[in-house]
């Protein structure tokens, strides 16, 4: 909930009466405060295979340079960060 | 301050969350004695050669050049011996040397001899001799061993069986409490730093968007103590990552030292991967070091009476890169350091069955050889320290270690 609210999307509450702004500028700016939330998020899911959400998650749709990234990544908690954060699951 | 069943905040942050065992064990109670145990688990994979400096060796320089540690360098490694000497981050590890209370072991690895942080990090907390799921760690296969006697008062809290979200060692089906520290670690600057990376790559939009706010407000206001004003950076600053380690790692050992408190414990601290500018001497790697230094001193500080029984065993994944890589950093490596520190050690030693740094010395011509198997080190301090059994240590918590002897002489 504080995470939706520091990302500008209050639950109940969107900021206009024609609901939750899906323009890019609305949301890019906070993409260092998704880097901190999806940093948290991850360490949660400590258990979760990251190469195996990323098959699920976007298959053909990841880049090969997103696949290195969150293979090379320092833990699989660090990986899975890297992976809500990539350029693929944030626009899709 | 209390141990309890894991809050959904704390599961989030698995870095720096003890896990406590939630019995006293029997056997060397019995013999009078009330020994501590804690294991560190540094994930990212820490340069061994740029923790303990092999100075001595006549190839040091020519490996590492300007990135070698030397003993009359502008900041000087601090001597541990005559071929060994420790990174200057780390002051209080060399005092505890000099008070004989720490050990090194150098050149020494798990059986993994691949360059994965997963699986290294699985084999490490496994304790098995090769890749592969496992649903339970090593740690607490060994509290299964040990005969309970008594439990830990969690001040309140309940005991409980954790999920599956604990660290690998710690799992299994000994009970186990936890603590987390207060303060949130927010995104690293290495996570930023491959984002960032990735973006430029893929999509320039994100890029711009992060390299522009890496310099705004919400940067500068957790830019924290240690940074200067005015350059801040991605990420928690030095000053945060130290404040973190200390509270992580102190009140693990205020615990640990409580008359009806934890005896055995583990916990794990993040970031070691330094693939670029790794800054052995001045910069990440030395503000990492630094960290943990203090950690260290902060266990000791508080462990207070109990230090004189206490081991802290502190273990990696793999090393690194014995050559520096053409972006001031080292790529996934073999073999490393394992540190032991506390009061109940027969320290004051260097332990290494030293390979040589020539190219034919190395192993595979890229890394420190491995020589001294870390099991061979865990074995010894469990046996001896908390008095597991052999063979119970040889088959069920390092399952087909039989060959690999608990190291005799560390304890006591």
């Amino acid at each position: 909930m504080n995470a939706q609210i520091a990302l500008g999307a209050p639950l109940w509450r969107p900021p206009a009466p024609n609901g939750y702004s899906d323009n890019e500028a609305a949301w890019v700016d906070g993409i260092p405060r998704r880097i901190d939330i999806a940093t948290e998020l991850a360490a949660r899911a400590s258990h979760c295979e990251p190469l195996e959400l990323l098959e699920s998650g976007l298959g053909p749709l990841a880049s090969p340079q997103t696949r290195e990234t969150v293979g090379r990544a320092e833990s699989r908690s660090q990986a899975l960060a890297l992976l809500v954060m990539a350029p693929e699951f944030l626009r899709r | 301050m209390r141990l309890h069943a894991p809050s959904r905040r704390e599961l989030l942050l698995a870095s720096g969350t003890l896990f406590a065992w939630a019995h006293l064990p029997k056997l060397a109670r019995a013999e009078g004695r009330d020994p501590r145990f804690l294991t560190i688990i540094l994930r990212g994979a820490l340069d061994g050669l740029a923790t303990v400096a092999p100075v001595g060796d006549p190839d040091w320089l020519t490996l590492r050049g300007d990135n070698a540690l030397t003993l009359d360098g502008k900041l000087p490694a601090l001597k541990l011996d005559d071929f060994f000497a420790v990174n200057p981050a780390m002051p209080n590890l060399h005092r505890m040397f000099e008070a004989r209370e720490a050990i090194i072991i150098h050149a020494s690895a798990t059986p993994y001899r691949e360059r994965s942080h997963f699986d290294g990090q699985d084999l490490l907390e496994s304790g098995l001799p090769k890749p592969g799921a496992s649903e339970s760690g090593w740690l607490n296969r060994v509290l299964a061993e040990l005969t309970p006697a008594g439990r830990v008062d969690p001040k309140g809290g309940k005991l409980f069986a954790v999920g599956p979200v604990t660290p690998l060692v710690v799992r299994g089906r000994a009970p186990v409490l936890s603590w987390s520290p207060q303060r949130v670690l927010l995104a690293s600057e290495d996570t930023v730093r491959r984002l960032l990376a990735l973006y430029r790559d893929c999509d320039a939009r994100l890029a711009g968007v992060l390299e522009d706010n890496a310099k705004l407000p919400a940067a500068v206001e957790r830019s924290g103590d240690g940074q200067k004003p005015g350059v801040p950076g991605p990420g928690p600053g030095p000053g945060q990552v130290r404040a973190y380690f200390s509270e992580a790692a102190g009140t693990a050992a205020k615990f640990l030292a409580q008359p009806d408190g934890p005896r055995v414990g583990a916990l794990a601290l993040d970031g070691w991967d330094t693939h670029f500018n790794e800054g052995i001497a001045q910069g990440r790697l030395s503000q990492l070091l630094g960290a943990l230094d203090e950690a260290l001193i902060a266990i000791k500080s508080n462990m207070g009476p109990a230090w004189r029984e206490t081991v802290v065993a502190l273990a990696t994944e793999f090393g690194r890169t014995a050559r520096v890589n053409g972006t001031n950093g080292t790529d996934h490596g073999t073999a490393t350091v394992a540190i032991l520190v506390g009061g109940a050690l027969k320290g004051g030693r260097v332990i290494a069955d030293w390979p040589g740094l020539k190219p034919v010395n190395l192993y595979q011509d890229r890394d420190l050889k491995p020589t001294t198997d870390l099991r061979a080190v865990l074995k010894g301090v469990l046996r001896d320290h908390l008095r597991a059994d052999e063979k119970a240590l040889a088959q069920t918590v390092f399952p087909g270690s039989e060959a690999v002897k608990p190291m005799a002489g560390l304890v006591g």
